[in-house]
């Protein structure tokens, strides 16, 4: 009976069956093919070690203990394959495996931090000005609902006359509307001088920019004509010293007196583009707008802005339609101004930031390919890195991680690279946001909007996340572990440098474009400096000076004033000439008239276009401005009766063709000709009046004397062209004269000059930047190719150098190799770049098609030359290879 | 944590080395291993046969369940082309490594 139950129990199926129920109930897997084979490897055991001579309690233990192993949960066969499991173990150790890994190579961890704050510096800081200005509504009550009104004649944006403004705001389409008008005064409270900006805004204006006072009240209609006026809290806070009382002081503008009514809010402030170089910003005074102004009743007068808000449930194309008709209306009746008159509705948001939108597009396009750039760099130098850790990750892999693995440690890495970026690129983004704030040639609407805020900071995050993952990705795929270990652990195998290649091609030709453009800039830059603007900058100081009503209440008496000051400019040793006038060239002064000579058509309609300024004698000579015909100014004009005038070369060609213009005579203005004929007694050159890339335009010059205003620029050139003396001795001269009357404004004709050349200095400076910066990543990204290349290959370079290859074999061979890659990248480059000039079109000044057949060829070439040399220091070491080293690396 | 992941590792080039002349079944695996290596690998089941999932999976090695008169069925493992070339290229990286290894145990001795 034993013995036939231990005959029973080493029975093959038997025992089978035995096993098979007790690895079915230690495996827990629904695998049957798995249970099966375990089963029968078991049995198999069981039955040789018996033949073996062990007891059956002894072959069981043995199996047993075999079989124990599988109670381990990790021993469980991997049946769901790319399960998650194992996410969330680990990451510490990760993260300090990572730190570890960095800190072993600075040099790398250096320039992957480097580049990854590139990035993010570029794209966070065009971001965030962009989702400044363009990305985040007005700080106004029903904001998208406001709009400016511009007049259009032909094709030229101007302001609106106040009656035209007055018929428009009628229309059913509006909800509110309001003019306004800015002007800058000199303001004294106490001792303190300031110049500041005034905004006469009517009552609804108020209302509709949502203005709630922090001290006092509001104004309202009924202070239209009093002294009353509003102040901004900055000017409290400054002048007024935070002064609580401060509701019912007095305050004087420009020789006025005022009362403050109340203080608006912190932060309160409008602004609004009016022409390239006017905007209404930055107001410290608020007063209400004067309907009884003399300039309100006259249409040919465009003088105001106009704020309206569109009725609720009105688009803006049916208020443009509105105001369409209402502009033909307007031509129909009032033909003589309105006939070529319409009026155009933009949105304020837009309004305010036009400007803005195409630096801004550009902008974003430079930070484009600056992250492109330092992505295709870090990925090059990621490979390279990665190559010499060759020997590292294949015995990794070796020793059973899977590629999985290795890439969540070489993601945490990555991670740590990209936070470090992040938290550098930030703070030199925050330095440029900073930076281009207080640059004052870019101009940059609703500063007070661009934050670093939680949207930025997410985008900032966005950004480095994609770095982290861009660089996981590259450089082991699945399946590549295979790859990895055929090629000695050369995680670059042939399909890594082929794409290695093409990233620094692809960057090469990046580096290109950019430069290309930056040149193009540059050579706009210069173009610009080079025009003629008709006028000689050299030595003119100048500097506005107001005469006040108060102590000059009559014309003869502000002529005097200005006549004196001259004269005393022209007394004193070092100045030259002196000389005054309403407006200046690059002043951003203009004021417009319409022109029509003796023996033509008068009306209104056909009269010439021109800007239109009063001087006193010698102002041409002063500014160096040629006299073409005729004779300047002469005090003894003002003298005898009947009015006289100079014009430009330009216009009197205009009015008068190829006749003598001299003697002839001409009316400007809304003058009636019968009684306002001017002789023109003097033909000058035609000046650059608005900028230095504006044409020069028809311009009337009439005499101060016959013409008056109270604020003019008095200009003194100096003797030794030294023009600090001009502007001292302008104060001087005013100073003697009249220690009270405002000096202001103050400058050279020189830094005008400057300061319209400054969208084209800080285009081209930005490019210049931007295209070094792209030509040194692709630089180093073709050395590091190189470097990379000759590591790899060392072992073939050992065996060429020990069968005899000369230092000129091998040199060639790293060239062959990185000079394909740099005219691949040359020839893309030379594409993009012709792209580039196309984009930049509207942005150049003077620069065409030829100069760009000229750049791009000479930028390339450049490029391709420094790129040579970046390959030299790899090819040199590969020339200088030791056999002997070369082929022990192995 | 390192030791298994040695084994894990090597266990995978000592099977496809068992495969590379002929197809065999899991026990027999075991028992070349142990064999050829006189008794110093053994390989458990619980390191056999997920290991053969793990070659399986990746196609490097295929089982078919064969039935052969008058014994029962059995799976056998075959090679596959891929597995072929990766045997060769762990090779060369074994050999490396254990050379590496050898070197590093040399500086040490020193």
């Amino acid at each position: 009976m034993h013995r036939d139950e231990e005959q029973h129990r080493t029975d093959p199926a038997e025992v089978l069956a035995r096993w098979r129920a007790e690895v079915r109930g230690l495996l827990s897997t629904a695998d049957a093919d798995l249970i099966e084979e375990v089963a029968q490897h078991v049995t198999e055991r069981w039955l040789s070690v018996r033949a073996g001579g062990a007891s059956i309690a002894s072959a069981d233990e043995q199996v047993r203990r075999d079989l124990e192993r599988w109670r381990t949960p990790r021993r469980l066969p991997p049946a769901p394959r790319r399960g998650v499991s194992g996410l969330g173990h680990g990451w510490i150790a990760d993260a300090a495996f990572a730190v570890r890994a960095l800190k072993g190579r600075p040099l790398f961890s250096l320039a992957a931090v480097l580049l990854s704050s590139i990035a993010v510096a570029a794209t966070v800081t065009t971001f965030a000005v962009a989702h400044g200005i363009l990305g985040k509504p007005l700080p106004y009550p029903e904001a998208e609902r406001l709009a400016v009104i511009w007049q259009v004649h032909r094709g030229e944006r101007q302001q609106v006359s106040f009656p035209d403004y007055a018929d428009l705001a009628r229309l059913p389409v509006f909800d509110a509307a309001a003019a306004m008008m800015g002007g800058r005064g000199t303001l004294r409270v106490g001792d303190r001088i300031d110049r500041v900006n005034v905004l006469d805004l009517e009552a609804p204006g108020y209302a509709m920019l949502g203005a709630a006072p922090a001290l006092g009240r509001l104004l309202h209609a009924g202070d239209a004509g009093t002294p009353n006026v509003l102040i901004s809290h900055r000017l409290w806070r400054g002048a007024l010293q935070g002064d609580p009382q401060s509701i019912g002081r007095a305050l004087w503008l420009s020789g006025r007196h005022y009362t403050v009514v109340g203080v608006l809010p912190p932060g309160f402030d409008f602004e609004l583009p009016v022409t390239s170089t006017l905007r209404l910003e930055d107001h410290d005074l608020w007063r209400m707008l004067d309907r009884s102004s003399p300039v309100a009743d006259r249409r040919e007068i465009f003088t105001y802005e106009v704020l309206v808000r569109r009725a609720p449930g009105v688009s803006t194309a049916a208020a443009q339609a509105a105001v369409d008709a209402r502009a033909r209306q307007l031509a129909a009746d009032h033909a003589a101004t309105n006939r070529e008159r319409t009026f155009s509705l933009v949105p304020l948001h837009a309004s305010i930031v036009e400007g803005a939108r195409r630096p801004l597009r550009l902008a974003s396009v430079a930070a484009g390919a600056t992250l492109a750039i330092a992505l295709v760099n870090l990925v090059t130098l990621m490979l390279a890195r990665l190559s010499e850790r060759r020997a590292e990750l294949a015995i990794r892999l070796a020793l059973g991680a899977g590629v999985l693995r290795l890439r969540r440690q070489l993601f945490t890495e990555n991670a740590i690279v990209a936070a470090a970026g992040l938290a550098c690129g930030t703070g030199v983004a925050a330095q440029m946001i900073w930076g281009l704030a207080a640059i004052e040639a870019v101009h940059l609407p609703r500063a007070e909007a661009i934050q670093f805020d939680g949207t930025v900071w997410a985008f900032a995050a966005a950004v480095a996340l994609v770095i982290a993952t861009v660089l996981t990705l590259v450089p082991i795929r699945p399946g590549d572990s295979a790859t990895a270990l055929h090629a000695g652990g050369r995680v670059a195998g042939r399909r890594g440098r082929r794409a290695r290649r093409a990233l620094v091609a692809v960057e090469l030709a990046i580096a290109i474009a950019l430069s290309a453009g930056g040149a193009l800039l540059g050579l706009s830059l210069a173009r610009v400096f080079s025009v003629d603007p008709g006028f000689a900058s050299a030595g003119v100081a100048a500097a506005r000076v107001s005469a006040y009503p108060a102590r000059y209440p009559g014309r003869e008496d502000v002529q005097a004033f200005f006549a004196a000051i001259v004269d005393d400019l022209e007394a004193q040793a070092g100045i030259s000439r002196a000389a005054a006038g309403s407006s200046l060239p690059l002043s951003g002064q203009s004021t417009g008239t319409a022109v029509a000579a003796e023996g033509r058509p008068v009306d209104a309609a056909s009269r010439q276009q021109a800007g239109w300024q009063f001087v006193t004698p010698g102002y041409f000579a002063a500014l160096g401005i040629p006299l073409r015909a005729g004779r300047d100014f002469t005090p003894v004009d003002l003298t005898r009766d009947g009015h006289v005038t100079i014009i430009s070369e330009d216009l009197a060609r205009t009015l008068f063709g190829s006749e003598d213009p001299i003697g002839r005579r001409i009316v400007s203005g809304g003058g009636d000709p019968a009684s306002d004929w001017h002789e023109v007694v003097g033909v000058v050159a035609s000046v650059r009046h608005h900028t230095l890339d504006s044409a020069p335009a028809p311009r009337v010059y009439d005499l101060f004397g016959q013409h008056s205003g109270r604020t003019l620029y008095v200009v003194a050139t100096s003797r030794q062209e030294h023009p600090g003396a001009g502007l001292a001795a302008i104060r001087q001269a005013v100073a003697r004269r009249d220690p009270e009357a405002p000096v202001f404004e103050a400058g050279t004709l020189t830094a005008l000059v400057t300061r319209s050349a400054a969208p084209y200095r800080v285009a081209a400076a930005l490019s210049a930047g931007l295209a070094s910066a792209a030509v040194l990543l692709a630089l180093i990204g073709i050395y590091a190719v190189a470097a990379a290349f000759v590591a790899e290959r060392r072992q073939e370079i050992g065996i060429r150098a020990a069968l005899g290859a000369g230092r000129g074999d091998l040199l060639r061979l790293v060239f062959v190799e990185g000079l394909q890659t740099a005219v691949l990248g040359a020839g893309a480059g030379v594409a993009a770049a012709a792209g580039v000039a196309q984009l930049l079109g509207a942005q150049l000044f003077g620069v065409g098609g030829a100069d760009a057949l000229i750049v791009v060829p000479g930028v390339c070439a450049a490029v391709l030359l420094a790129a040579v040399a970046a390959v030299l220091p790899a090819a040199r070491r590969a020339a200088a290879a030791d056999p002997l080293i070369a082929m022990r690396a192995d | 944590m390192l030791e298994s992941e040695v084994r894990k590792g090597s266990a995978e080039v000592l099977i496809l080395g068992a495969l590379e002349e002929r197809a065999r079944h899991g026990y027999e695996i075991a028992r070349f291993i142990e064999t050829r290596s006189d008794g110093a690998i053994v390989l458990h089941s619980a390191t056999l046969y997920p290991t053969l999932r793990r070659l399986e999976g990746r196609g490097l090695i295929r089982g078919r369940w064969v039935e052969k008169a008058g014994e029962r069925r059995r799976r056998y493992y075959r090679i596959t082309p891929a597995g072929l070339k990766v045997l060769r290229e762990q090779r060369g990286s074994w050999r490396r490594f254990v050379a590496a290894l050898t070197r590093v145990a040399r500086i040490n001795e020193a």
